[in-house]
Parts: structure tokens; sequence; C-alpha cells
């Protein structure tokens, strides 16, 4: 691809996000503070039954639950919901943004959607934990690798369905099994076994973030672990929803 | 500010030539080559059945036929998002079938039931889609506006789509393919919803794409096919039934006059090509005389009858052979 077509794709991703992320920010705060809530809720649970020790665990949980949650879960329902019941996906199809762009720049519109609720989360867990800034060269990669599998994975699942109410659906389903089940809003080593985190992104992630942040008692092979599964998802993930979105379809 | 528009699509017009490969094309040339499409999703029932298609470039085309005809399914194929079980497919000079995406930047498509985004506005909504289509900043800004203003939405460009009627948004959609200045465009049934007035609106906007771009209609109203089409392909089970100008059509179907005959539980148009419609017939006759004695006949045996000169909706409705397969119809004019 020439200069001038990747400039083209670049262009293109960042005016979706503007488009379908800063616009509904801007138009539909209802949707962000909704959004907020689920997070916001357990933190406020565990922070009245387990204390301030609990409510860190609980803010770590929000932040990779927000990322996943607002950043990707959501764009099954969204990736469903612009294919199927606006054909906007069949229209954008006949122009030069191609399928790897359309993937990303509906990623980043989620991402853009959210970022004031994440900045809640970090304003917040700066405030309690006082991280030192240093620390966010870690959590920054750590939360777009996240982002990126969850976007990625969010987007296969949304190829799959044929009605948008599914869609939505399944955001919530995925959000429990992946985001509220496992430990990420409680510590791993409450478990039988801490490597149960490994089975989503979302409590790798948050894992990895109470090692680092609370220096939670973790095996370091678990931390070693969850960096390179987290990687394999990111890696699996884009992969196959590069394969899904491809914009010919056989129905 | 006309100037600047003008001058912006002149340059748009050269970016448009460089965009088809540098390659001055024939005018006059074919810009849709279709042989034997075809498309089953369960391999025992076909949506579309070897399908022939030839488009000629500047020509606006309109596919006619009741619901469940193939016309979507055509249309999606042709627009390169739905892949046909068989038949060879030749867009603008390339293999669409083996490379879709040097196809796909040249045409803009407009799907059946699409909808715009409800929070953005108008001009947002084909602003967006310019800059998608590779348009720069500067350039998407021009032509939205323009697009806009040709289709009378200028003054409501703010406001955002979930405050504007049916109307206002499906010509929203149409402005972002008016817009595109697309080599080929593809409208699947643009003006279903609207108002006589926001609909008339629409075939002025597509009027003037004719001759510039090439357009694939499809539609349920007769008289859009009549005011628009330089060509009407008549569709029916997933096959093309005929083809031709609007003049031809009506030429395939014998008789000057049309008498439609309701209220009567057997035909009675011994001698003449009719065909059944639901709980009606059509009949269709030369002269004002036979009108006048089939309307007689009728009214003897309790029915009524309307006459009238044949229409393009005659013509279609007897290519497709009326609504009843079981309902054994006249004559079938050879056609």
């Amino acid at each position: 691809m020439s200069l001038q077509g990747i400039w083209t794709q670049v262009k293109s991703v960042i005016v979706f996000a503007w488009f379908y992320g800063w616009l509904a920010v801007i138009r539909e705060p209802f949707w962000l503070v909704s959004s907020l809530l689920n997070p916001l809720s357990i933190v406020v649970i565990m922070t009245i039954f387990g204390g301030v020790r609990y409510m860190s665990f609980g803010l770590l949980g929000g932040l990779a639950m927000a990322v996943s949650s607002s950043g990707g879960f959501t764009i099954i329902g969204d990736a469903a919901y612009l294919r199927l019941e606006l054909k906007y996906q069949s229209m954008l199809i006949n122009t030069r943004l191609n399928p790897i762009s359309y993937t990303l720049g509906l990623a980043l519109s989620e991402l853009t959607y959210a970022l004031p609720g994440l900045a809640v989360f970090i304003i917040l867990i700066q405030l309690i934990m006082r991280i030192p800034a240093s620390l966010y060269l870690i959590i920054i990669p750590i939360l777009a690798l996240e982002w990126v599998a969850a976007s990625m994975l969010g987007f296969t699942l949304s190829t799959l369905m044929n009605d948008v109410r599914y869609g939505w659906s399944l955001s919530g389903i995925l959000g429990f099994l992946l985001g509220t089940l496992p430990p990420v809003f409680y510590p791993a080593y409450l478990l039988p076994t801490p490597y149960i985190a490994l089975v989503s992104p979302v409590s790798i992630v948050s894992t990895v973030l109470q090692y680092i942040i609370l220096k939670a008692n973790y095996p370091q092979e678990l931390i070693k672990l969850s960096v390179i599964v987290l990687l394999a998802e990111t890696v699996i993930f884009t992969i196959l929803a590069l394969r899904k979105s491809r914009w010919r379809s056989i129905y | 500010m006309s100037n600047q528009v003008n001058s912006v699509k002149y340059l748009l017009g050269a970016k448009r030539l460089l965009m088809a490969g540098g390659v001055s094309l024939d005018p006059h040339g074919i810009v849709i080559n279709a042989e034997g499409l075809g498309k089953t999703y369960d391999g025992v029932k076909w949506a579309l059945r070897n399908a022939d298609l030839s488009v000629n470039r500047g020509k606006v085309v309109t596919l006619l036929g009741p619901n469940g005809a193939g016309k979507t399914t055509l249309v999606r194929i042709l627009t390169t998002e739905l892949e046909p079980s068989t038949g060879k497919l030749i867009i603008l000079g390339e293999d669409a079938l083996r490379n879709p995406e040097r196809v796909r930047p040249r045409i803009a498509s407009i799907p059946q039931e699409a909808k715009p985004i409800y929070f953005v506005t108008p001009y947002e909504l084909v602003f967006s889609y310019l800059v998608f289509r590779g348009f720069s900043i500067s350039d998407a800004k021009a032509e939205a506006r323009r697009a806009l203003e040709e289709l009378g939405l200028w003054g409501v460009r703010n406001k955002i789509m979930n405050n504007l009627s049916g109307g206002y948004k499906r010509r929203a959609l149409v402005a972002m393919a008016l817009a595109s200045n697309a080599e080929l465009v593809f409208m699947d049934e643009p003006t279903t919803g609207l108002d006589v007035f926001s609909r008339r609106s629409v075939w002025d906007a597509l009027a003037r794409l004719k001759g510039n771009s090439t357009v694939i209609l499809t539609t349920h109203y007769i008289e859009e096919a009549e005011f628009l089409s330089d060509e009407v392909i008549i569709m029916n089970n997933g096959l093309v039934v005929s083809r031709g100008t609007v003049s031809e059509l009506l030429s395939k179907v014998n008789g000057e006059y049309v008498v439609e005959v309701y209220g009567i539980s057997k035909p009675i148009f011994e001698g003449y090509s009719y065909v059944k419609l639901n709980n009606r017939y059509l009949v269709y006759v030369d002269t004002s005389e036979d009108s006048s004695l089939i309307a007689s006949e009728c009214a003897k045996i309790g029915g009524k009858a309307l006459m009238r000169r044949k229409t393009l909706e005659d013509v279609v409705i007897r290519l497709i052979g009326g609504w009843y397969s079981d309902e054994p119809t006249g004559d079938l004019d050879s056609s």
C-alpha cells in the first residue's frame, strides 16, 4: 500500500472514531453514565463489605472491566447494529475504507466513547493508590493489549450474529462471564488456584494490575504466563477478526 | 463560492479518471458485464438464476419485479457484497469476483432499508462518508455541501437525524451517493416510504446523476421507472423475465388498452390475452370498441370493468404472468 493509501486509512479510522465515538459522547451522555455504573456499582459493594483494601481491588477490576466492556464487548452490539439494522457496513463496502480500518475505526470509536469513564477510574485510582508515573509505562501497554484483544474478539463474535438483539444480549453475557465471574474485582488468590485468572483477558489484566500496583501475592510464573497469554489472545483474536471482517458475504 | 465548487468538481472529475487507472474509458463503454450470475443459499432454491446483464456507461437502469424476485440479491452481487454461486462479473473493466477491492472505491451503493446513524447530522453523515471514500477534508466539505443543497437538505444540515422526518433521513442517504461522484451508483428502493414531494426531490437528484454516473435502481414504483430509466429489467422468481426501454417493453405486450375486470368468477375473455391478478383480471385489447364489448359482457353477469390505456405496470404484470401460477392465464405473448 502506498503512503497516500496508508494516510487515507489512518484518516478514515480517526474520522470514524470522531463520527461514531466522540459525537456519541457529546450527544448521548446518558449511555456513558449507564456504562460506567456497572463496574462502579461492584466497587461500591466491595467497599461497603471489604473496606478500603477491597475498594482498591474493586477499582483496578473496574478499570480493567471498563476497558474491555466499554471498549470491547460493546463492539459486538454496535458492529451487529451497523451491519444488520442500519446496513451501514454495506454502504462502507464501496469506499476506500478496508475491512481492517473499519474494525479499528469501530474499536477506536468505542474507546473514545469509553474515555470519560476510564478517566473517572484513573482519577479515583490515582487519588487512593498514588501510583508513581513510571508504573504507567507498564499499565498503559497492558490495558492497550486488553483493549485490542477484547475489541477483536467482540468484532469476531458480532459477525456471527444474525439479529441485532442477540448482539446486545451477548455483550451482557460476555461482560458477566469474562468480566465479573473470574477474579477481576477480587484477588485470584482467594480461589483454589490463582491460575484461574488466565481464563479471561479481563482477569489477566486485573491480576497483573493487582500484582504491580497493590503488590498482591501472586507467583511470578502466573504474571509471566498472564502476559504471554494476553499477547497470544491479542494476536489470535486479531487474526480471527481480520478473517471475519472480509467484506464479501456468502449469505 | 460557486466558482470554488465548480473547480472542486473539475478536480474531482479528473481524480475519478485517475482512479480508473489512468485509462480514458469509452464514455459509451460497458460498465457492467455479467454472465450466468446465480445465487443459491441452500443448494436447492435459487434466489437468482442465470442472469446475464450488460449495462452501458451513463445510463439509468431500473430493476422491476415483485418482492422476492431477486432484485436485491442481484444488486448485492453487483456491489461485490455477496458472492455469487455461479457466473462471471466484469465491472468497470475489472473482474469483480477476483478483484473486488479494485471495483469497490469506484462504486457507491445505498442498500434497501439502509438507515442513517441516529445521533449524527446530515452534514456529518455525508462528510464522513466522503472521507471514507478517499476525499480530502476540504473536498469532502465542499461536496457534502453541494449534495445537501441539491437535495434540499442544507437547511437541516445541523439537525440530528433522530429529529428529522423519514423523508429527510432517506434523502440524506441519497445525498451520500450523490456526493460520492462514483462512476457507478446502486440504489435499492431509494424512495420507499417517501411522500410525493420527497420522492420527486430524489428523482431530480437521480436525474442529475444521469450521464455522469451509471445508476442501477430498484423500485416498486412503476412511474419512477418510467420517469428515470433508460432501460428497465423485469425480474421474477430469480429470473430476468424481460428487458428494454420503456417503449420497447410497452410494445412487447399486445394491445393498446387494458380492461380491469372484477366481480366475476370465471374468465369470459375468449380470444383475448389476459392475466389474473388476485381477485381481478387484466384483459389486453387493441381497440376501445373491444374494451366496451368486454365491459358490457361483464356487466351482464354482475361484474365491473375499468378501461384505460396500457401502462408499464400492465406490461410488468403481463410479463410476470399475474399473481397465481395455478390459475391459467390467456395466451402469453411471445416476447
